[in-house]
């Protein structure tokens, strides 16, 4: 008897745990804002994800990928700006300049693979680029 | 038979993926790739990583990285193939890569961090700064602020304000612009953000570690531009090479970014007390056991449910 509701009990450990986790995919991708056009690069392999994604407090852009009538929104920093550095008498001088192509990466669902991408800088609102993977 | 159902169980915990840090490098600058690994392994925040934390190194051919000083109106500007280094990043499955070049001079900061083998190894740190989302805030150029500085814009460790003196105190700056001072939470209640009846902390080494508001920072200068741009820290490492402490809220960020990219927090070895197993007041009286959240507690609570049933005979 003590040996079945042990069984019954790690069963439900087991399931529960499972319903918490979701399949992600790590995607990587190209983004040329003067085009506003999105190129997918790369899908890696698939993680079991059991908590929600941590966002980034430098975020500076949102992805949403939409797929019939699934959505899926994610707040991450991207580099829009391109920096360069030199020294000139043990001082720094340089400067930055907005960047002519991003690469970015983000974890999404396994169906978000076939979804068109948008991407929105949070500051301006301004649509950055669009693409989907396939 | 009993042991059938383990494969279910431990299929059910994720395995942490440590946050990966890429560097290539071309064959001659391999040695300062494997300095750089080194240091950047004894610094904060990843030193505090374990192995949440793996560093590898991948040599490419200085021709495929194609690094040069190849703008002839910007000489300083050092840049290479960014797509080669990127997808050799992601080859490698790395969260971030940064490139070191014996080719060109300078550093550069964006998708992917570079510096060249003749600055020092502080020059790349700044640069992966930079890809965690950090500005400069040394003040640029006024060439390079004509250009670039249109209109200056708003960054983590950039605050821009168009002052309304006179400040009674420090208060009053604070219900004033504390919207537009990403770090305004952090400031301590001792630290000084006014001087007089003007806005902004007074330079004294004394605050070289406080977050505090300094004028000051990349597009200070900038004609026709009627706001003041300020900095968290006196010397950061954003404004100077000489000092390249961490500080705690760059730190901050860039954890905050690193689990970002890795789809997973990371758990510390100090215990703080999200991590410990807490109870609270659930209703006047009674008290209910917190269930501990972090992969390990959970690995440990499985094992306990283990042991009670193979041990417990």
């Amino acid at each position: 008897m003590k040996t079945t509701m042990c069984w019954g009990a790690l069963l439900l450990v087991s399931l529960n745990l499972q319903a918490a986790c979701q399949e992600m995919v790590r995607s990587s991708w190209r983004l040329l804002p003067q085009e506003k056009k999105i190129e997918w690069l790369k899908d890696f392999k698939s993680e079991k994800i059991c908590s929600d994604l941590p966002e980034s407090k430098s975020a500076n852009a949102e992805l949403k990928l939409v797929l019939g009538n699934q959505i899926f929104k994610r707040n991450i920093h991207i580099a829009l700006n391109q920096y360069w550095d030199s020294i000139e008498n043990k001082k720094l001088i340089g400067g930055a300049r907005p960047s002519k192509e991003i690469f970015f990466e983000s974890h999404m669902p396994d169906w978000a693979k076939r979804a068109k991408m948008t991407v929105t800088e949070l500051e301006s609102g301004k649509i950055l680029g669009q693409g989907s993977a396939k | 038979m009993k042991l059938a159902i383990l494969p279910l169980l431990f299929s059910t915990l994720a395995y942490a993926v440590p946050y990966k840090m890429v560097i290539i490098t071309d064959p001659e600058t391999k040695a300062r790739a494997e300095e750089f690994k080194e240091y950047i392994k004894s610094k904060s925040p990843f030193n505090k990583l374990g192995d949440q934390f793996a560093v590898e190194i991948s040599e490419m051919s200085a021709d495929e990285m194609a690094c040069s000083n190849d703008q002839p109106d910007a000489p300083r500007i050092i840049s290479c193939n960014t797509s080669k280094l990127w997808n050799r990043k992601s080859q490698l499955g790395g969260h971030i890569a940064a490139a070191f070049t014996s080719k060109g001079t300078g550093g550069a900061g964006g998708s992917i961090a570079v510096a060249s083998k003749d600055y020092p190894l502080s020059t790349m740190l700044h640069e992966m700064l930079h890809t965690y989302g950090l500005d400069d805030e040394y003040t640029y150029s006024e060439s390079e602020r004509k250009v670039y500085c249109k209109p200056p814009k708003l960054g983590l460790n950039t605050a821009i304000i168009k002052t309304s003196p006179p400040y009674a105190d420090k208060k009053e700056a604070l219900d004033k612009h504390a919207e537009r001072i990403p770090w305004s939470g952090k400031i301590l209640e001792e630290t000084p953000i006014t001087h007089g009846s003007g806005l902004g902390t007074t330079e004294d080494d004394k605050l070289k570690d406080t977050i505090a508001l300094f004028e000051g920072g990349n597009c200070t200068g900038t004609a026709d531009f009627d706001k003041t741009i300020y900095r968290p820290y006196l010397n950061s490492i954003m404004k100077t090479l000489s000092n390249d402490t961490i500080y705690p809220l760059y730190e901050e960020r860039m954890i905050s970014q690193m689990e970002s990219a890795r789809g997973e927090k990371f758990t510390f070895n100090t215990v703080t007390p999200t991590q410990e197993s807490a109870t609270v007041d659930c209703e006047p009286g009674k008290q209910e056991k917190v269930i501990p959240q972090t992969n390990k507690d959970l690995e440990s609570s499985i094992q306990g449910i283990y042991d009670f049933i193979f041990k417990s005979k």
